[in-house]
């Protein structure tokens, strides 16, 4: 329980130092500190929606509340940086070119990880079709389960048409 | 698998938490962050991975990536935060700005302390002593079951 309180209060120091001390050369991390607590709201969107809180660590109407807390001082960092944001015209960057070139290294990894879990349903679509019970005991199956045994062209269409462009663009 | 939100939070998370990492590594300052709510936000995994089992996924063997995922992401959300405080502490502690920081910890972390007490008493019906000196997660977790049976199989008998 400790941990959700302190979950809820984390943002009290930065709110006080972006009250402080906002300026333009600080905005990209503070916002990535505000950006830090927006996972509670997904959490909280997957209580809501598949009532499986027990390992985001929300099950009663405390936890619940407490996260609630923990976004509205989240909103009101990232509000707070976004009103100093606007009123201060733009004299850098938002990020420089090395944490660009970060960034670019970081999203081609991911690109890659997206290409292997892809490639890894196409290939267990594959292996599901070949191995299929039904594709060598035709006889001993029924209509709904020989069904089963078309291959998905839909799907795996789909995926390679989405795995090509993903890796053309 | 685990709900879509649930995937997108964690997902968001790492991908914010890599940014911040990336962010600190290039620009060699810390200016702008808070090293108290960086602090408090390691304390918080900390403290909910190791207090309780609650949070700490069991190993299904029928169901392995799904284990998998749940292990990998609360030990990675686990540790990147202490990361991002190692680098605030140690090598980047000249650009820290301990003078803007001024937020008392021993008040907050006090009154978290407090409030967390008194959430347990009232939710769980104990006294503040039990609360303080035997309350743990592990044991409720464990017990539960058996005092569950206990009650189903001799109503008379009532354990809970």
């Amino acid at each position: 329980m400790f941990s959700f309180v302190v979950e809820a209060i984390w943002l009290l120091p930065q709110l006080e130092l972006t009250k402080k001390q906002c300026k333009p050369e600080t905005i990209t991390v503070q916002y990535l500190v505000g950006l830090q607590n927006i996972y509670r709201a997904f959490h909280l969107f997957d209580y809501f929606i598949s009532r499986r809180g027990r390992l985001n660590g929300i099950n009663t109407g405390i936890d619940i509340i407490l996260t609630i807390v923990s976004l509205i001082n989240c909103f009101r960092l990232l509000y707070r940086i976004r009103k100093f944001h606007l009123a201060t015209p733009a004299t850098t960057t938002a990020l420089s070119k090395t944490v660009q070139v970060h960034l670019i290294h970081f999203f081609r990894f991911f690109q890659i990880l997206t290409v292997s879990i892809m490639g890894y349903i196409y290939c267990y679509l594959v292996w599901n079709h070949n191995y299929h019970y039904c594709v060598s005991y035709p006889q001993n199956c029924t209509p709904a389960e020989l069904e089963n045994v078309k291959v998905p062209w839909a799907e795996i269409l789909m995926i390679t048409t989405v795995l090509s462009l993903f890796v053309c663009c | 698998m685990d709900g879509v939100f649930r995937v997108w939070g964690d997902l968001t998370q790492g991908l914010v938490l890599s940014v911040l990492i990336i962010y600190l590594h290039s620009s060699k300052t810390a200016g702008g962050i808070s090293l108290k709510s960086q602090f408090l936000y390691s304390l918080v995994f900390l403290t909910r991975y190791i207090g309780s089992n609650d949070y700490v996924p069991t190993w299904e063997w029928g169901n392995p990536a799904r284990t998998f995922y749940n292990s990998f992401s609360h030990i990675v959300f686990a540790i990147i935060p202490l990361y991002i405080l190692f680098l605030m502490m140690r090598p980047l502690r000249k650009t820290v700005d301990f003078a803007a920081d001024t937020v008392k910890m021993r008040y907050l972390l006090s009154g978290a302390l407090f409030a967390a007490l008194a959430i347990l008493c009232l939710r769980e019906g104990l006294n503040w002593f039990t609360a303080i000196f035997y309350y743990n997660g592990h044991i409720r977790v464990s017990v539960r079951p058996l005092a569950e049976s206990a009650n189903s199989s001799s109503p008379e008998c009532s354990v809970l």
